[in-house]
C-alpha cells in the first residue's frame, strides 16, 4: 500500500504523458485487432471496434491536452517545452508552440488524423456496414504509426537529464507571428484529412465493394483535405512574402514542394472521380490517386523531419527518418498489392467515344497534373538521387524550375478551360464551334490588347530571359519563356470567359423552364441546385487569376541599392527617398527602422518604415520586417539590409512585384468556389454527422479567410501616411545614445 | 466463418501471388534505403537573415542567381542569401567581374572551389541531364499510356457493348445530385440547339 501511495506521489507530468502516449499505441492496436476480427465473420465485434476507435481518439486528446497544459503552466521538466516556449511568451504562442518544433508537430498531427478518425466513425454509423471495419483498421494502423513514433523516437514529454530549467529558451521569433498559429494548422488539416479517404479505399479494396458507395463517401472528405491543401499552401505562401523577405511567394524550397504534391493527386482526384461516377471508368485509377495522396502527406512529412534534403523548414535532427521509410513502404506496398488482386473487379465499365469529350479532357488534365508530380518530385529529391548514384552533390535553385515548370503548368492551365466546354461523351460539332466562339474571341481581343498596350503598360508580352544552359535547350527553354506572361495572359482571358460563358448558358436555360426569375435569382438557384459544378467554375477562375498574379513576377523590378538619409532613388513608377533611422525598445527586442517616404508617379503616398528586430534572447539573428505599399497594380516591397550606426548610410533591396496582390484575390476567390462546393445541403441524404464536419468546415475557412483579410491590411502597412507608428515604445528608448544604434547584427553576421 | 473460407479460396488465386509479389519487391526496395541518415538542422536556422545583398547590375544579378551560397545557409543563392559568407563571396566575384571575365568563366571557378553543389542549375553536361530527361521520358510515357488508354476504350465502344445507347441513364445507380446535372446538360444542349 505504501508503495503504491509513493507511486502516485511521484508520478509526474511527463510519466503521464509518457504513459498516455504508450496508452494510445496499446488501444490503437487493440481497435486495429478488434476491427480486423469485425471484418472476417465477427461482425458483433464492429461495435466494440467503434468504441475502440472513440477511445483511442480520447487518449490522444488526453495527449494534446497534457502537453497544452505543460506549456501554459511553464512545466520546463518537459525538454520540449522548455526548448520552444519561455515564461514571457502569450497563451496564443504557447499553444502554436505545440507544433513548433519536431515532437509535438508529430502529436498535433496525430491529434487531427485522430480528430478526423472520429469525425469519419461517427458520420459512418450504420452506414458502410461492410466498408466499416477496415476503414476503422486502416486508421488505427495509421494512428498505431504515430504513437510508435511518439513512444519509441521522439516523446514529446521526454524530460532531460540536466533537470528543469528555470526558464525556457523560447519559440524562435521568425515563428512568432500571427501565420505559425494558422499556417501549420490548415496545412496539417490538409495532409491528416487524406487519411480518411485512403482507409475508404484500402477497405473498398479489402472487401471487393468496389461500386459507386465508397466513391461516392470519398470526395466529400477529400474536397476538404484539397481545400485546407490549398488554404495551407497559400497562406504558407503569404508567410513567406509578408515575413521572410525573399521578395516573392515561393522559392521552390523543398518543403514547399512536398506540401504541394498532394495538392496535385488531390486535384487530379476531384477531377477524375467525376468520370467513375458518371461513367464507371478510372476505377483504378482513382484508388491510385487516393493512395498516392496520403503517401505524398506522408512523404511530405518524411522530407520535413528526415532532413534528407536541405530546407528552410528542416526540424531538428533526429534518427526517425527512418521510421517514415518504413512506414511509406507499408502504405505503398499495401496500396499496390491490394490494386493488383482487385484489378479483375477494377474494369471499366463504360466506353470511351470521342476525343472531344470531357473524359478526354479531364484525362489530360490528369497527365498534366501528375506530369508536373513527376517533374517536382525528381527535382526535389535530385540532391539526393545525384549524390546517391553519379556520385556528385548538386543543388537546384528555383531558376531551374522557374524555366521548366512553366510549359507544364501553362498546359494544364489551358485544358482547365477547354474541359468545361465539351460535353460528356462526346461534343457535337456544332456545338463544340458553338462554345468555343466567344472564350476565343475573348482570347484574341485580350492577347490583341496585350500586345498593343502592354509595353506601354509597363506589361510588355514578351520579356528577356537568360538561358538556363548554354546550349540550344538552354535558348529554346529561354525562347519559350520569353512569351510566358503573353500566353498566360491570354489563357487567363480565355479561361475567365469559358466560366462567364458557362454561367450565362445555365442562368438562360433556367430562366425559359422557369419564367420570371429575374438573372441573380436564376444564377442563385442554379448555383443552389448544382453547387458541385458552379462551385468548381468559380475555383477555375480563382485559378486563373492567381495565374496572372504568378505572370507578375516576370515584370518585376528589382534593385538593391545603398542610400544616405536624404538620398532618393527611382524604381519602376515609384521614387523613394530615405529619410532617416529610428529605434523604438520594447522589453523583448529592439527595433531598427528606415523610414522612407514613398511617391508614385509623382505624388506622395505615404511613409513606410521596413525594419530589424533585433531580440535580446538571439541578437545574432535578427529578423528582417518587410514594408511595402501596395495598390492593385503592384507591391514596392522593401528589406533593409545593414544599416552603418555612424554615417546611418542603409542598404536596402527593393523590389517592385506586379499583380502579386493577384494571387491572394485568386486563393480568396478559389477558397469561396469550394466552399460554395462544399457547403451542406440539407437535403436527406446528406444529413448525418458530415453535414456538421463540412458545415464546420466551411465556417472555420470562412473565419480563417476572414482574419486573413482583416489582418492583412493592418500589417501590411506599419502607419498611415505621414504619421510615425504609435507602436509599442519604452521611453528609454527616446533619446537612446546613437552607439545603441549599433547592434552586433548590423554588420553582417559571420558565417 | 464463411467470408474466411473465402478468404482462404481467394488466397490460392492468381492475383494474390502478383500482389505479393509487389509487396515484396517494394519491401525489398525500401531496405536498400535503410542507409539514409539524417542531417536537418534547427527549425528556422536557415530563416537567419541580418546582412545585405549588394548587387550592382544585371551580370552581377544573372551571376549570383545562378550560385548557390555555400555557408551553411539551406539552397540559398547568393543572390538572396544575406549571411556574411554571401557577402565577402559576392565581394570577390564582383572584382572577377571587372578583371574581365566572362560570367561563365567565374560560375566555372566558383564550382570548382565549392564543388558542383554549389550551382543553382545542375549543368546539362553528361549524366546531369538525367535530371530533366527522366522526368520528361516518364511525362512522354504517360501521354503515351492515356492515348493507349483512349484506343483502346474506344475499341470497346465500337464492339457490341453492354453499355447502353448515349443520352440513356448510365450503368450505375448514382446519388440524386448529379441527376439535376444531367437535366442541365440536356437543357443546355437543347438551348444550344
Amino acid at each position: 500500500m505504501k508503495e503504491l501511495e509513493r507511486f502516485f506521489a511521484e508520478f509526474t507530468l511527463p510519466q503521464f504523458g509518457t504513459a498516455v502516449l504508450a496508452a494510445i499505441l496499446v488501444a490503437a492496436a487493440y481497435t486495429f485487432a478488434l476491427a480486423i476480427g469485425a471484418g472476417t465473420g465477427r461482425p458483433r465485434l464492429l461495435q466494440a471496434a467503434r468504441q475502440g476507435a472513440y477511445g483511442t481518439i480520447a487518449l490522444v486528446g488526453v495527449a494534446v491536452l497534457t502537453l497544452a497544459y505543460a506549456f501554459v503552466s511553464h512545466d520546463f521538466r518537459i525538454a520540449y517545452v522548455a526548448h520552444y516556449s519561455d515564461r514571457t511568451m502569450s497563451v496564443p504562442y504557447l499553444i502554436a508552440a505545440l507544433w513548433g518544433g519536431q515532437d509535438g508537430s508529430l502529436l498535433w498531427w496525430l491529434f487531427l488524423t485522430s480528430l478526423f478518425s472520429g469525425g469519419c466513425v461517427l458520420w459512418m454509423r450504420r452506414r458502410y456496414l461492410e466498408l466499416q471495419p477496415f476503414v476503422i483498421a486502416t486508421l488505427m494502423a495509421i494512428l498505431g504509426f504515430f504513437a510508435i513514433l511518439m513512444v519509441f523516437a521522439v516523446n514529446p514529454f521526454a524530460t532531460s537529464a540536466a533537470g528543469a530549467p528555470v526558464d525556457g529558451q523560447g519559440l524562435n521569433y521568425q515563428l512568432r507571428n500571427f501565420y505559425m498559429i494558422i499556417h501549420p494548422p490548415s496545412l496539417y488539416i490538409g495532409f491528416t484529412s487524406a487519411a480518411v479517404p485512403f482507409a475508404f479505399a484500402v477497405a473498398a479494396l479489402v472487401t471487393g465493394r468496389l461500386d459507386n458507395e465508397w466513391i461516392v463517401a470519398v470526395r466529400k472528405w477529400m474536397l476538404f483535405s484539397w481545400l485546407f491543401l490549398s488554404i495551407g499552401n497559400a497562406l504558407g505562401m503569404l508567410w513567406a512574402y509578408e515575413e521572410l523577405g525573399w521578395g516573392g511567394p515561393w522559392a521552390w524550397d523543398p518543403v514547399e514542394n512536398a506540401a504541394f504534391l498532394p495538392w496535385l493527386t488531390a486535384s487530379a482526384y476531384v477531377h477524375s472521380t467525376m468520370i467513375q461516377e458518371r461513367r464507371g471508368m478510372l476505377k483504378v485509377w482513382n484508388v491510385f490517386l487516393i493512395c498516392g495522396t496520403f503517401f505524398l502527406t506522408i512523404f511530405g512529412t518524411f522530407l520535413t523531419r528526415s532532413g534528407l534534403i536541405a530546407s528552410v523548414h528542416s526540424f531538428a535532427q533526429s534518427g526517425i527518418g527512418i521510421f517514415f521509410v518504413y512506414f511509406m513502404a507499408v502504405i505503398a506496398a499495401v496500396s499496390i498489392a491490394l490494386i493488383v488482386y482487385r484489378l479483375p473487379k477494377l474494369q471499366s465499365e463504360g466506353s470511351f467515344e470521342s476525343p472531344l469529350s470531357r473524359e478526354a479532357a479531364f484525362l489530360a488534365n490528369n497527365w498534366g497534373l501528375l506530369s508536373l508530380l513527376v517533374f517536382i518530385i525528381v527535382a526535389t529529391t535530385w540532391p539526393r538521387i545525384s549524390e546517391w548514384l553519379l556520385e556528385r552533390k548538386s543543388t537546384l535553385g528555383p531558376t531551374f524550375y522557374n524555366q521548366w515548370i512553366p510549359p507544364l503548368a501553362l498546359t494544364v492551365f489551358g485544358l482547365m478551360g477547354v474541359a468545361p466546354l465539351l460535353g460528356w461523351r462526346k461534343t457535337s460539332p456544332e456545338l463544340f464551334k458553338k462554345s468555343f466562339v466567344w472564350p476565343l474571341i475573348t482570347m484574341g481581343v485580350v492577347a490583341a490588347a496585350h500586345l498593343l498596350t502592354g509595353s506601354s503598360l509597363l506589361f510588355p508580352p514578351f520579356v528577356q530571359v537568360d538561358p538556363l544552359y548554354e546550349n540550344s535547350l538552354g535558348h529554346a527553354l529561354a525562347g519559350m519563356a520569353r512569351a510566358y506572361p503573353f500566353v498566360t495572359v491570354a489563357l487567363a482571358a480565355f479561361n475567365i470567359a469559358v466560366v462567364v460563358q458557362e454561367f450565362a448558358r445555365g442562368i438562360r436555360a433556367r430562366q425559359r423552364t422557369n419564367k420570371g426569375e429575374n438573372a441573380f435569382e436564376a444564377m442563385f438557384h442554379l448555383v443552389a441546385k448544382s453547387r458541385r459544378r458552379y462551385g468548381g467554375y468559380v475555383v477555375h477562375v480563382g485559378i486563373a487569376v492567381m495565374f496572372l498574379g504568378f505572370a507578375g513576377r516576370a515584370w518585376g523590378v528589382d534593385k538593391e541599392v545603398s542610400l544616405r538619409p536624404g538620398e532618393s532613388t527611382e524604381i519602376a513608377e515609384y521614387k523613394v527617398t530615405y529619410v532617416g533611422t529610428r529605434m523604438e525598445v520594447d522589453e523583448e527586442k529592439r527595433m531598427v527602422f528606415a523610414d522612407v517616404d514613398v511617391e508614385r508617379n509623382g505624388k506622395p503616398v505615404g511613409r513606410i518604415s521596413p525594419a530589424k528586430y533585433i531580440y535580446k534572447a538571439t541578437p545574432e539573428a535578427p529578423s528582417t520586417e518587410v514594408a511595402r505599399h501596395i495598390t492593385a497594380k503592384n507591391d514596392l516591397y522593401l528589406v533593409i539590409g545593414m544599416v552603418s550606426p555612424q554615417s546611418k548610410v542603409a542598404a536596402f533591396q527593393m523590389h517592385v512585384n506586379h499583380l502579386i496582390s493577384f494571387i491572394w484575390i485568386g486563393v480568396g476567390i478559389l477558397i469561396l468556389g469550394a466552399i460554395i462546393s462544399m457547403w451542406p445541403d440539407l437535403a436527406f441524404e446528406e444529413s448525418g454527422a458530415f453535414s456538421y464536419v463540412r458545415a464546420a468546415g466551411a465556417v472555420g475557412t470562412a473565419v480563417i479567410f476572414g482574419l486573413l483579410l482583416a489582418s492583412g491590411g493592418s500589417m501590411a502597412y506599419a502607419a498611415p501616411p505621414r504619421v510615425r507608428p504609435p507602436a509599442a515604445v519604452a521611453p528609454a528608448s527616446d533619446g537612446a545614445p546613437a552607439s545603441d544604434l549599433a547592434p552586433a547584427s548590423m554588420a553582417p553576421s559571420t558565417p | 466463418m464463411t467470408r474466411l473460407r473465402d478468404w482462404s479460396r481467394i488466397a490460392l488465386r492468381r492475383p494474390l501471388r502478383k500482389a505479393l509479389l509487389a509487396a515484396g519487391l517494394m519491401l525489398a526496395g525500401a531496405t536498400s534505403l535503410v542507409g539514409i541518415e539524417s542531417h536537418g538542422q534547427e527549425v528556422g536556422q536557415g530563416m537567419v537573415r541580418s546582412g545585405t545583398v549588394g548587387i550592382e547590375n544585371e551580370t552581377e544579378r544573372k551571376l549570383f542567381w545562378s550560385l548557390i551560397c555555400t555557408c551553411g545557409c539551406p539552397r540559398e543563392t547568393l543572390g538572396t542569401c544575406t549571411c556574411g559568407w554571401a557577402h565577402d563571396r559576392r565581394a570577390e566575384l564582383r572584382a572577377m567581374l571587372k578583371e574581365g571575365k566572362s560570367v561563365e568563366q567565374v560560375q566555372d571557378a566558383y564550382s570548382k572551389r565549392f564543388g558542383t553543389q554549389a550551382l543553382a542549375v545542375p549543368p546539362s553536361t553528361g549524366s546531369n541531364r538525367l535530371l530533366y530527361l527522366v522526368p520528361l521520358a516518364l511525362i512522354v510515357a504517360g501521354a503515351g499510356f492515356v492515348i493507349s488508354l483512349l484506343r483502346s476504350w474506344s475499341r470497346k465502344g465500337g464492339a457490341p457493348a453492354p453499355e447502353v445507347g448515349p443520352g440513356s441513364a448510365p450503368p450505375q445507380t448514382k446519388p440524386s445530385r448529379d441527376d439535376y446535372d444531367d437535366k442541365l446538360d440536356d437543357e443546355l444542349r437543347r438551348l444550344d440547339e
